[in-house]
């Protein structure tokens, strides 16, 4: 028995003491989903992960180990963030592909708010889709593997790889854009 | 030589092979992505101070709840039931005729809040005895 699985046991078994133990083990790989895909404000993303967690407890009885328990919670933190992001941020929830990357146009006033390279990147991501988010971050953030992403957003590995394919690309040339213009200035 | 498309540098990083780039112009695109995979691997995640043990106490509180609602519906159906077979017995047996004393006789609101007091200790008692057994199977 591995020790998520004596884990899962324990907390079946009425165990609340496994049950923070449990919390504490996923709680950056919430945050980090939620806080990604949502974003600002920080209670907001903080009553999300409660959320989640309360999720994972009642769900908890369903779970058979059919993939990781850290899979199994990243599907339950992506669908409830986005859940959130549909009531709340429907652009941000819906746009596709060539939709969101036209969308997307920079202006070198917006390139030189950020303060350098890496907070750029951040500002350039948190404007990405909420998919394009998710796979980032499990895939570069949680060094999750394609396969354990696809089984997370209920996919096929070949749709997270053109997912993580695009976002990189496009934020490489933004990336591109933002040097040059530090460069100039 | 072949310049190298982005799918192929994403590939080579993907599979951390950086020093299997061949030179070349795409030398920039390449620098390019190792500035953007070293920023999207900063961690900024912040979780506020104990943030697990909030959760597990606040699910401790749900369960507390629901497990009190539930005792007060119990009780609740307890009392209707009772307060029904008082009436049913005062109807049936006729005690404000026949068994009751005189003092009692000239005012039933006396029985209805004797039965009443009654009542209310019988929930007490049992809902205090659930509320020990619930709290003896939540271990923090």
């Amino acid at each position: 028995m591995t020790s998520d699985q004596q884990l899962v046991q324990d907390v079946l078994n009425g165990d609340a003491s496994s049950f923070k133990v449990l919390a504490h083990q996923y709680e950056r790989l919430v945050f980090s989903i939620v806080g990604k895909l949502v974003g600002q404000p920080k209670e907001e993303v903080e009553d999300i992960c409660q959320e989640v967690f309360f999720t994972v407890y009642k769900k908890l009885k369903t779970f058979k180990f059919q993939s990781k328990l850290s899979t199994w919670i990243t599907s339950i933190a992506y669908n409830q963030a986005l859940d959130h992001i549909r009531k709340n941020r429907p652009d941000l929830a819906e746009l596709e592909g060539n939709e969101w990357e036209n969308a997307d146009s920079q202006t070198p006033e917006t390139l030189l708010t950020a303060a350098n390279e890496a907070d750029f990147v951040k500002q350039q991501v948190a404007k990405l889709p909420a998919k394009y988010k998710l796979v980032i971050t499990l895939f570069h953030l949680q060094e999750m593997s394609i396969k354990e992403i696809a089984a997370a957003m209920e996919s096929n590995e070949g749709a997270v790889k053109v997912l993580l394919f695009r976002a990189r690309k496009l934020l490489k040339e933004q990336l591109a854009q933002y040097t040059l213009e530090t460069k100039h200035t | 030589m072949r310049e190298l498309s982005d799918e192929e540098i994403q590939a080579l990083l993907d599979a951390g092979k950086p020093e299997a780039m061949p030179d070349g112009n795409h030398i920039e695109d390449f620098q390019l992505y190792q500035n953007l995979y070293q920023s999207l691997a900063e961690d900024d995640t912040e979780i506020p101070d104990r943030f697990a043990s909030k959760v597990s106490t606040e699910l401790y509180y749900q369960k507390e709840r629901k497990a009190a609602l539930a005792h007060r519906i119990i009780n609740g159906s307890l009392a209707i039931g009772l307060f029904a077979l008082a009436f049913v017995a005062l109807r049936v047996f006729g005690f404000s005729t026949t068994f009751m004393p005189e003092f009692l006789l000239q005012n039933k609101a006396f029985l209805f809040v004797g039965a009443m007091a009654l009542l209310v200790i019988a929930a007490t008692t049992v809902e205090s005895l659930l509320q020990k057994k619930s709290l003896a199977s939540v271990d923090l």
